[in-house]
């Protein structure tokens, strides 16, 4: 077995190296157009992985693709990939770009191919969680995402770009658009990051826990920032990112009732965000290689998976979910 | 004036600390306690 991975970044080197220690593949085709990024993923990967700079060759050959880019270059491969009928794997970031992936589906159909979209941590985990959620419920009525921290330098530009556009929400049966930056909210997320104030911001996680239940009625997401990140989200970077951000966390508070009895189920989980994404994504990969995924089209984490399957399997590699539990008390 | 002003700050006092406690014992209020709780078993055995 054979795997293209596609950006040699905090994700996409996580991803190989887990793909390369389950053995669920036999060798690992690392792609990126740093020269840089590639001689020291090479060195610490070992002879199984193959790299792959700038020219790229035009046919991905490989068993499964996995594509872990900077925002803006994983609609192309994800077109290129559909086209030669590779399963694919897309770990998703941006709003506008997951939208356009989306927006293949019917391309993925035409060819039979199946195509994995948003298995990052949010979107990806968060997915699976706001599914794993709905099970403890009759109805569910909102899902609300929230997430705290960034991952690699990709990871930080969108964050940072996210919050000077409009976030969507979808809200009584339309996209609800709201200023990103607005609507402060303090949530409590699994320990150590704690209480955090969050805001509206694009993000792509209502529009594929949309896609994957469309008959929740409230939809939301929203991002942990600090005063210094709203101010300075409508200016270009001025300092470059780091190359690894430090710990993060997310939070999907599922709505609902269960036997006529109004339930909240808040589930979260705290991690390094590119580590929780290169696990979810090489999961994923994994069940899509071993077939536990059936698919012949696009679709999304939350509708693939189950829930319970797949966060006892994530537990395996010590991505640990909680879930908030309250008493009630009158004093 | 000075036995004035300190009455006044004895009486203002005295008043905050006595709408404090009087909050603190309003019956009905609710509280919410609670915490994380790691989940180790989805359900499969």
């Amino acid at each position: 077995m054979r795997a293209l991975v596609i950006g040699a970044g905090a994700v996409g080197t996580k991803v190989a190296q887990q793909l390369l220690s389950s053995n669920a593949v036999d060798k690992i085709i690392l792609r990126d157009t740093s020269s840089e990024k590639l001689v020291l993923a090479s060195k610490n990967l070992g002879s199984r992985v193959e790299v792959e700079h700038f020219p790229f060759s035009q046919n991905m050959d490989a068993d499964v693709v996995v594509v872990a880019s900077p925002e803006g270059t994983q609609l192309e491969e994800v077109k290129n990939a559909i086209t030669l009928k590779r399963p694919t794997v897309v770990v998703s970031d941006g709003l506008s770009e997951t939208v356009s992936i989306l927006n293949l589906g019917k391309e993925a159909s035409e060819f039979g191919v199946p195509v994995v979209v948003g298995t990052g941590f949010a979107p990806g985990l968060s997915c699976v969680l706001a599914a794993y959620g709905k099970t403890f419920l009759n109805e569910t009525e909102e899902i609300h995402v929230s997430k705290m921290g960034t991952g690699g330098p990709a990871c930080a530009l969108v964050h940072h770009r996210a919050l000077s556009r409009m976030s969507f929400g979808w809200r009584e049966n339309k996209w609800d658009k709201r200023l990103g930056g607005s609507g402060r909210e303090l949530l409590w997320f699994p320990e150590p990051v704690g209480p955090q104030d969050c805001y509206h911001a694009a993000l792509s996680d209502p529009m594929l826990l949309h896609n994957a239940f469309p008959g929740v009625a409230r939809i939301s997401a929203k991002m942990a920032a600090t005063r210094r990140d709203r101010f300075t989200a409508f200016f270009p970077m001025l300092t470059p990112p780091h190359n690894e951000g430090g710990i993060g966390a997310i939070r999907v508070e599922v709505r609902g009732s269960k036997n006529g009895v109004q339930e909240n189920i808040v589930l979260g989980v705290s991690e390094y965000p590119a580590l929780a994404a290169a696990s979810v994504t090489a999961l994923t990969t994994e069940y899509l290689l071993k077939h536990k995924i059936s698919l012949n089209h696009m679709s999304t984490l939350a509708l693939l998976v189950k829930p319970s399957e797949f966060l006892s399997d994530l537990a395996a590699r010590s991505i640990v979910v909680e879930i908030f539990e309250g008493d009630r008390t009158t004093v | 004036m000075n036995i004035l002003r300190r009455a006044l700050a004895a009486i203002m006092t005295a008043a905050a600390v006595a709408g404090a406690l009087s909050f603190q014992k309003e019956p009905g209020v609710e509280k919410r306690t609670g915490g994380w709780k790691k989940l180790s078993n989805f359900g499969i055995e």
